[in-house]
């Protein structure tokens, strides 16, 4: 876990951003919503301090404060006990920033969950599993498979999905090659050792 | 009777590559070969010549993170160094008429 001091400026900027937008306190957010605008782009350890401990002070005093004016706090609230709670634990604990980042897990979910594609091939080698030999299968197709669906990855990881889809589509051909090549490989050995055996006899 | 060992072009190439590069696997070797070996080949290839002696492999311990089925690693053996420098010879006498047993009890 770091400390607030060792968080960048963006980290800090996102942390008090999301502290404040993920609580739900809409009035608080347009109090210092100016404020964090003002030292947007110069912010520093300091300056998130004085702006942490304002929260801190109105979520102690609340309404009864004479500092805070009413209109501010009246529609405070927690989503429910135990998230103010977690809140309030967040908030004082020396490391809270990253506490409070934990305890709310819906903070991450700003980025849409990632597809999952399915591998290249999986379907396709189910065949290829059921009638070849083990070691045909360990030493031609999975090398064969494993290579492909490295490259696939890497295309995908890369953000080249018309790529991956290329890569996908030339596995296919390769296979049924390669499938080709080894029986008729397989089938011209036999027909030697045939040949070998009927000549010598 | 000829004793020097007869290599495919593809053969020749995969220990060549084998040399230069050391251990490694079927793709990487497709991709430095400069198109003179293929991927739908180059397995049966090298399976041919593990049943020969050539090379020997064995499955990669997948990194962390890694996704994907352990890809196969192949290195050239001591019988495979042994063919491939016979086969040089061989070729390097064809080339210049001087057949290498001649050559070696030549003049020194």
């Amino acid at each position: 876990m770091k400390k607030w001091d060792e968080l960048s400026e963006m980290e800090q900027w996102d942390i008090i951003a999301h502290l404040l937008v993920v609580l739900g306190e809409k009035t608080l957010w347009r109090t210092y919503v100016k404020i964090i605008q003002d030292i947007h782009g110069k912010l520093n350890g300091r300056t998130v301090k004085q702006i942490v401990e304002r929260i801190r002070f109105i979520k102690i005093w609340g309404p009864s404060t004479p500092y805070v004016p009413l209109y501010l706090v009246q529609d405070f609230h927690y989503g429910d006990s135990g998230r103010r709670e977690l809140v309030m634990k967040a908030l004082f604990e020396p490391e809270y920033p990253y506490m409070f980042d934990r305890a709310v897990p819906h903070y991450e979910l700003e980025e849409p969950p990632k597809k999952l594609y399915r591998a290249p091939g999986s379907q396709l080698m189910r065949p290829f599993r059921f009638f070849c030999s083990p070691k045909t299968l360990q030493k031609v197709y999975d090398p064969l498979y494993a290579d492909f669906q490295k490259e696939y990855f890497e295309a995908l990881a890369s953000g080249h999905r018309v790529q991956a889809g290329w890569i996908r589509l030339r596995f296919y051909g390769t296979v049924f090659k390669t499938a080709g090549l080894f029986n008729l490989t397989k089938l011209a050995k036999e027909v030697y050792e045939y040949w070998k055996v009927s000549s010598s006899t | 009777m000829n004793t020097f060992p007869r290599l495919s072009d593809k053969e020749a190439v995969i220990l060549a590559l084998l040399t230069q590069m050391g251990p490694t696997y079927g793709l990487d070797m497709v991709k430095s070969s400069q198109k003179r070996l293929k991927r739908g080949t180059i397995y049966v290839t090298l399976d041919r010549m593990e049943d020969k002696g050539y090379v020997e492999s064995w499955l990669e311990e997948a990194g962390e993170g890694e996704q994907g089925p352990p890809r196969r690693m192949y290195k050239i053996t001591g019988h495979g160094v042994r063919v491939f420098s016979l086969w040089q010879m061989w070729q390097e006498a064809e080339k210049t008429g001087v057949m290498p047993a001649l050559r070696l009890g030549g003049t020194t």
